[in-house]
């Protein structure tokens, strides 16, 4: 089945962030194969669009990975290799739903957009995605299970603190830059606590870098801290806060704010409802980490996250992908894809 | 006007819509539009915390 071997072809294709042009060269030659207008801009983004003007529905997901080869091999209906679940089987599911629709007639636009650059910090292929297309629904493709609609991400802050001090006698007075770092984590980790996960700020220290003579405290200690903003709170308004608390240096590494989308926008009910159709039984999900739908929301608040695979395993080396699940994905996009065209031309 | 599944209070909906998630006023828990005529109110899908990405 061609929308399996695409889908094995470009998980053997390992492609860590920086490394995608094999893979944005094959996804570029598959589309001008089967007669689209493919476009593969600077940063290796791979373009494709279907019909004219408005509505403009974009379908968009990543074509990098985390690094760390995992062999590729085909079990029965399980896929093994880096990217199975993150994010290749939700691309390749997005392009398959896509490529229904060439000769289907449709008022508006369908864009299809493999990015480049998610798993690194900034984005840069989405980034430059965004500055050329216009969207007012985007379906973004991450792994969520075929049953899981993906409606919030919470924002990150990453930082690098480094609290000084005065090479010294560890025996006398002076402030001691790792003390200085532990009353700060102590004051930082009770901030903004909500009723769980997604609703709290999490703090977590990344790296800590101290060193010196058993008997002599460090001058510095350098810290990297990887904060997870809840949705509603501005990661501006956290790290405003964090400078009044910090007694040290900062530098910003990355910084952008939560996404959620209402359970009744369009696209979120629009997917219950063909997820049902599917003889599935929908479930929301709110993800702790982030993704490119925190750059996107920038477009428009028509955003959704859908795609197969169990996000678990998201970097992991156990990544797979099961077939019936991804094929039984590739119908609900294409269900999901139908109905808003259908709305929106009304 | 319709019956909460949940603690069978009353609950009134401006507006609604197939589909739509609405809050019971009196128990909290999140429903969800499946007919407007009648007006029937189901337990609304489930929501998970997830990771990843």
């Amino acid at each position: 089945m061609e929308e399996v071997s695409l889908l094995k072809d470009i998980i053997k294709i390992y492609s860590p962030s920086e490394k995608e042009k094999e893979v944005s060269d094959y996804l570029f030659n598959f589309l001008k194969k089967k007669g689209f207008d493919v476009e593969q801009d600077k940063e290796w983004n791979i373009i494709s669009k279907l019909g004219s003007g408005p509505p403009y529905i974009l379908l968009t997901s990543h074509m990098d990975t985390v690094t760390g080869e995992i062999p590729f091999r085909s079990d029965g209906n399980k896929i093994y290799g880096r990217g199975a679940c993150d994010a290749k089987s939700p691309l390749a599911a997005l392009l398959s739903a896509f490529i229904r629709f060439k000769n289907k007639k449709f008022k508006g636009t369908l864009i299809f957009a493999g990015v480049t650059g998610e798993e690194a910090p900034n984005s840069r292929g989405t980034l430059e995605l965004m500055r050329k297309i216009k969207a007012d629904f985007i379906f973004l493709g991450e792994p969520g299970s075929v049953d899981g609609i993906t409606i919030g991400y919470k924002g990150r802050l990453l930082l690098k603190l480094i609290f000084k001090g005065k090479a010294s006698h560890s025996s006398s007075e002076e402030e001691n830059p790792v003390l200085k770092f532990i009353d700060f984590s102590n004051k930082i980790s009770k901030l903004y606590k909500g009723d769980n996960l997604f609703e709290s700020l999490s703090y977590s220290p990344t790296s800590i870098y101290a060193q010196s003579d058993s008997n002599v405290m460090p001058s510095e200690c350098r810290v990297t801290i990887d904060f997870r903003v809840p949705p509603g709170l501005s990661h501006q308004e956290v790290l405003k806060e964090i400078k009044v608390l910090l007694d040290g240096e900062i530098e910003l590494v990355e910084g952008v704010d939560g996404v959620i989308t209402s359970k009744n926008n369009i696209l979120v009910k629009t997917l219950v409802k063909i997820i049902r159709e599917n003889g599935f039984s929908p479930k929301y999900k709110k993800k702790t980490g982030s993704s490119d739908m925190n750059l996107l929301v920038r477009l428009t608040d028509n955003i959704v996250t859908y795609g197969p695979g169990d996000s678990s395993l998201d970097h992991t080396d156990m990544e797979y992908i099961d077939t019936d699940e991804y094929l039984k994905s590739i119908d609900i996009l294409e269900g999901a894809i139908s109905e808003i065209l259908g709305i929106a031309s009304l | 006007m319709a019956e909460c599944p949940e603690c069978s209070c009353i609950i009134e909906i401006e507006n609604p819509e197939v589909g739509d998630i609405v809050e019971c006023s009196e128990c909290g828990i999140e429903l969800e539009i499946i007919s407007l005529d009648p007006l029937i109110l189901e337990i609304a899908p489930e929501e998970e915390e997830d990771w990843g990405e």
